[in-house]
């Protein structure tokens, strides 16, 4: 899989700058998902997502294939919604009733209908307190399936080291998780 | 071995894993590739004669300094304030800058 996306890359090296086509639509529901679980807003998601597509290309002279595409693109995907979130720090911590507030009755009967979207966007509030390394690497393993060995060369450590900060950052994610849902939710 | 999970997170994996991931979505594909097939836009520093701008910001700032020492308002400050040797200090002004108009005036 991986080699078939360095064949693509190599085209695109080559002038055939539509083959990057191929690995937007490859690639493109993985980033969106985690850009949507960081950012926990869809059209800012895909905007960002976008943006990650466009960064990937520009910078595709530095890809130098020894990590995956897959691997190279969510690195940039995770520097760009670090950014984003640093500039839109109000944003991120918007808190629930102010997304009521907001978008008001419609939004609440919304969600209310829907319970695993509320669940979702209680998570992603639990979620959006937590450190940046213990974030990442939740939404990586938990949303995205991302394997230990895969999350190893991400993060560029060893096994026993991607286990530990797992371990600890799930312990973290159920702490703050007792402050947006009810507590049978998490016992 | 069999790995440790905390109290409660059984819970909190079945809503992450619950979300759908999102629909596949060629108008994305569309929206990327529509801007990677547009040249990325020139910098206006580095156009050609771009660096005038910069380089000559302290003359503009000078020339605006030495038309405010011109202004009408300014002038007759000065000469009432002077008197008649205010009127020479202030066509020295005209010519020689505001620094000098204001040592003369004080």
């Amino acid at each position: 899989m991986q080699d078939e996306d360095r064949e693509v890359v190599d085209r695109i090296r080559a002038g055939e700058t539509e083959a990057y086509a191929l690995l937007v639509r490859k690639h493109q529901a993985r980033i969106r998902g985690f850009c949507l679980w960081t950012l926990g807003n869809a059209a800012e998601a895909d905007d960002a997502a976008q943006e990650v597509f466009i960064k990937a290309y520009r910078g595709l002279g530095a890809f130098r294939g020894t990590a995956g595409f897959s691997t190279w693109l969510h690195r940039i995907a995770v520097n760009h919604c670090r950014d984003l979130l640093r500039r839109r720090v109000r944003e991120r911590t918007e808190s629930w009733d102010a997304l009521r507030e907001r978008e008001g009755e419609q939004a609440e009967a919304r969600i209310a209908q829907d319970p695993p979207a509320a669940q979702r966007r209680q998570l992603q509030e639990a979620l959006a307190q937590l450190p940046e390394q213990y974030r990442t690497i939740l939404i990586l393993r938990e949303a995205e399936g991302m394997s230990y060995q895969e999350l190893a060369e991400f993060l560029g450590c060893s096994l026993d080291a991607v286990k530990a900060r797992l371990r600890r950052a799930r312990s973290e994610l159920v702490e703050k998780a007792r402050h947006f849902f009810e507590p049978a939710d998490v016992q | 071995m069999k790995e440790q999970f905390p109290e409660g997170w059984e819970k909190l994996a079945r809503i992450f894993s619950g979300q759908p991931a999102p629909d596949h979505s060629e108008f994305f594909v569309e929206r990327v590739m529509g801007e990677v097939r547009r040249p990325e836009p020139v910098r206006p520093l580095s156009r050609p004669g771009g660096w005038w701008v910069p380089a000559l910001a302290p003359a503009l700032v000078l020339t605006l300094l030495v038309m405010a020492g011109r202004h009408p308002m300014v002038s007759t400050a000065v000469l009432l304030e002077t008197g008649s040797s205010g009127w020479v200090a202030n066509t020295r002004a005209s010519t020689g800058g505001l620094l000098e108009l204001m040592g003369e005036g004080s």
